[in-house]
């Protein structure tokens, strides 16, 4: 306790009082992310300067304290949970798009800036900034980039990591060092950049990201489709791309989804069929009726039951609707929802679905499954009450046999959420021990008192 | 665990902690730090029923930092009571510790009485006449009447009425916007609706937002009494928050007789679109309006439709939406007051809302929304009144109207 309090006024020297939090009610606010898990930090500061988060590392390096940043705290893998008795630093002061530059195309951002904040700014200036996580009306771009975070557009624009070209981040000494920069090709040394996209807070702190933007597309068409079989909706998927048409996104939802949803609005959504598909194209509005076309043709032939091609903007929300009305509708069922992940090569999709609902009826649960088909990212997702002991243990045994199986069809643990402390015990079983060394080796290459974000990614007490 | 407990626990348990409330929360929106924003609320609500924090200082400036607006509310995809959350560990907080000096005085003292409240507006009265200003806070403070509301004006006697309603003026009619009473009384009549107005108190919103229940059932109480005995059709208010709990008095005392008085509250909108649908004036009032929708109204009744329709049926008038128009005006009955830089932070993007649509007036279903933005509107050095909607439509049906409130 003592010593808390002596770093509580060293921080509060460094920062000033109003950027140090320090009342149990302050640290019980931040003591939670987007999951279930929670943990009490001892203190909580927010600087508004690379400066600042430079002179905390350097005090919590000096006491071998342990740091954990925080951007919006919406990421679903346990990241952002404060290790007991950590200096938490939230960064949603640094909220300032420092630059947008059309003709390199390209913006220079401080890591709080709200995704959705940045989208509306590169729009309005024919600029499109593609990575869209479901939480980017609030996450932050340095959670974004701390987590590698994806989303609907991830199969034709990639994810975050494809738009970082460079990066200032503190390391866990307090130094501030630069890699990659402003420049599209960039190939001098190790590649820096890559190291720090998705390393969940444990290798560095981003303080500012030069992010590549694209030109914005012109204009967008939605498709949905109903299949009486997840087989036809995968054949159908498979026939897409390889028409050589990719869509800007390719949702699916399965038969549990589509019935919680029209059970919640009542839409009309057909109870007979397997799987739904929402189908988007974009660009150049000349190219988009023959895409469309080819889409809807395609679907038919593979055996959609149902085709629909949105004709006006109330139709494509119309369409839309359904998708985005998942979250809402599945908590009617259960109150607390356990979102994952498990992601798979995009033609063992099927495979995936039928094994997930193998477990649900195994360990007597509802999931629901729906995600981003297009590039193999489902999100089933667990529904249980978390008041319940027992069916939260039954759903922890069913998330280590959807671990199992998404690996053993060739996928990963996590397509966009990051293993954080919710899949850190399984992280071995993907990589083998060999692999999970190595990457200890890098961490503590980096941060050799091990008090960046302690616990994270390799689970267990620090170092 | 206590029924109640129960269902904060309930509460709790549905937030996922996906934070989505801060895209909405108006509070945090301007203090931009996690304690600020509903979902923090929900775990600090959480904590103390666990008895994790005692009700600190901390933990209820936390708690009194709400708005109770329900923007949350409507965005949360779990659906969340946060307002209920928060009313609830307000309550904890003043069933612990007791009531602060100064809201004791308030809500024991002054607002159980109507007499007092009579007192107390004629001496703000006489003290405003003077000039004198001794804060800046004295701005947001409504031009207060020396005679009270129900004591100057009475409803004619109709001959055949079609429905016969109890009319709840609330305390900003009675008090200071004598023109929509007026209104409203106008209004009904000229659509063959009697209007009785029967003895009646404060609703207890100010005791319920401030957590003391006690003063708030006390009132209830004697409404549901006195308004019951009036024997009407329906119970019609012209205010968004006094409609909110008059319909929640039903659940707030738990008895048949409250929960009979709760189903036929009314807001005067709805009153006269669904239940009488009014009569279409013919006068002109070629004005260009915009809307603003109170939080009490809106996702406190579900009445955003309504004063729209009232507005769409007065000849000559345009209404021009302004962007956020359910945005809270950051007035919350006495938050102005409390709260008072944070308050004129969150009007500014209201004002700036209105400013943007190039309206000549500013339409509401609220007196203190009305009395807020009339504020904000001078501060900005913006010439344009703030109305009741029924105002325009009794303007439109041929009364004159009152010179605009000064702010």
């Amino acid at each position: 306790m003592k010593k808390n309090e002596k770093i509580i006024k060293q921080l509060i020297k460094l920062l000033g009082q109003e950027k140090v939090y320090s009342s149990l009610e302050d640290c019980l606010c931040y003591s939670y992310d987007g999951t279930f898990r929670t943990g009490v930090p001892s203190v909580v500061v927010r600087p508004s300067s690379t400066q600042e988060v430079a002179s905390v590392m350097k005090l919590a390096s000096q006491e071998n304290i342990p740091v954990v940043p925080r951007g919006a705290g919406t990421g679903l893998s346990g990241g952002a949970v404060p290790v007991e008795g950590s200096v938490v630093i939230d960064l949603t002061s640094m909220n300032r798009i420092l630059k947008v530059d059309p003709a390199n195309m390209l913006a220079v951002v401080e890591p709080g800036v709200v995704t959705a904040h940045l989208h509306k700014t590169v729009e309005e200036m024919g600029l499109f900034y593609p990575p869209d996580p479901s939480s980017a009306n609030v996450s932050t771009i340095g959670g974004n980039i701390a987590e590698c975070a994806g989303g609907p557009r991830g199969l034709k624009y990639g994810v975050t990591r494809d738009y970082v070209l460079g990066l200032e981040v503190v390391l866990a000494g307090g130094e501030v060092i630069n890699c990659g920069g402003e420049t599209i090709k960039n190939v001098s040394g190790y590649d820096l950049c890559r190291l720090f996209v998705g390393s969940e807070g444990t290798l560095g702190i981003v303080t500012r990201a030069v992010l590549r933007l694209i030109p914005k597309p012109e204009a967008r068409r939605t498709i949905r489709a109903d299949f009486k079989t997840i087989e036809e909706a995968a054949e159908t998927i498979t026939a897409i791309l390889s028409a050589g048409v990719i869509p800007a996104a390719l949702e699916i939802m399965d038969d549990v989804t589509i019935r919680c949803v029209e059970n919640y609005l009542r839409v009309g959504l057909p109870l007979d069929v397997e799987a739904i598909l929402l189908i988007e194209v974009d660009g150049p509005a000349l190219s988009l009726p023959e895409q469309v076309k080819t889409i809807a043709a395609l679907c038919q032939q593979y055996g959609a039951a149902r085709v629909r091609v949105a004709e006006t903007k109330e139709e494509e929300t119309e369409l839309w609707r359904a998708r985005k009305s998942v979250s809402p509708a599945v908590v009617q069922v259960k109150p607390t929802k356990i979102s994952e992940d498990a992601t798979v090569p995009r033609k063992n999709v099927p495979a995936l679905i039928k094994a997930i609902k193998e477990i649900a009826r195994r360990y007597n649960l509802d999931i629901v499954i729906f995600g981003h088909a297009g590039d193999g990212n489902l999100h089933p997702n667990i529904l249980v009450d978390k008041s319940n002991p027992e069916e939260m243990e039954r759903a922890e045994r069913a998330i280590a046999e959807i671990f199992q199986a998404a690996l053993s069809l060739g996928g990963t643990l996590s397509g966009e959420h990051g293993i954080g402390l919710l899949k850190a015990p399984f992280l071995e079983m993907e990589y083998g021990q060999s692999g999970v060394a190595l990457m200890r080796r890098i961490k503590e290459a980096l941060d050799p008192r091990g008090i960046l974000n302690p616990g994270k990614i390799f689970g267990g007490a620090r170092n | 665990m206590s029924n109640e407990a129960k269902a904060v626990k309930d509460q709790v348990n549905r937030c996922s902690k996906c934070g989505s409330c801060r895209e909405v929360c108006p509070v945090f929106i301007e203090m931009n730090s996690e304690p600020w924003v509903a979902r923090a609320r929900v775990q600090l609500a959480s904590a103390a029923l666990e008895h994790q924090v005692d009700f600190s200082h901390r933990y209820k400036e936390i708690m009194e930092s709400c708005l109770l607006c329900k923007a949350c509310v409507a965005h949360c995809p779990n659906g969340v009571r946060v307002d209920k959350l928060v009313l609830w560990a307000r309550q904890e907080a003043v069933k612990r510790q007791g009531l602060a000096f100064i809201k004791k005085v308030l809500l024991h003292n002054i607002l159980r009485y109507n007499y007092r409240l009579d007192l107390m507006a004629k001496i703000l009265a006489a003290y405003q006449a003077t000039g004198i200003r001794l804060t800046p806070k004295d701005n947001l403070l409504p031009h207060f009447r020396t005679v009270p509301f129900r004591r100057l004006w009475h409803p004619k006697k109709l001959k055949k009425p079609s429905l016969v309603v109890a009319y709840f003026t609330g305390c900003m009619t009675q008090y200071v916007y004598h023109q929509t009473g007026r209104a409203v009384l106008h209004v009904l009549e000229e659509n063959n609706v009697q209007v009785v107005l029967p003895e009646q108190w404060c609703c207890g919103m100010p005791a319920l937002a401030a957590g003391d229940l006690q003063t708030a059932r006390a009132l209830a109480e004697r409404n549901v009494e006195s308004l019951t005995k009036a024997g009407v059709d329906y119970i019609i208010t012209d205010c968004a928050s006094c409609g909110e709990m008059l319909k929640g008095y039903g659940q707030l005392l738990g008895n048949d007789m409250a929960r009979k008085f709760s189903g036929i509250v009314q807001d005067v909108s709805f009153f006269l679109v669904h239940t009488i649908g009014f009569r279409h004036p013919d006068k002109k009032v070629p004005l260009v309006v915009t809307y603003h929708d109170p939080c009490h109204l809106k996702r406190g009744q579900g009445t955003w439709a309504e004063p729209r329709k009232i507005l769409a049926g007065i000849p000559g008038l345009t209404l021009v939406e302004m962007a956020e128009s359910d945005r809270c005006c950051g007035s919350a009955g006495s938050f102005g007051f409390t709260h008072y830089d944070l308050s004129m932070k969150i009007l500014q993007r209201k004002v700036e809302n209105i400013r943007a649509t190039g309206a000549q007036a500013v339409a509401t279903g609220c007196p203190s929304c009305r009395l807020q933005i009339e504020c904000g509107l001078k501060k900005a050095d913006i010439s344009m009144p703030v109305v009741h909607t029924v105002e325009l439509l009794s303007r439109a049906y041929g009364l004159g109207m009152e010179g605009e409130a000064a702010c």
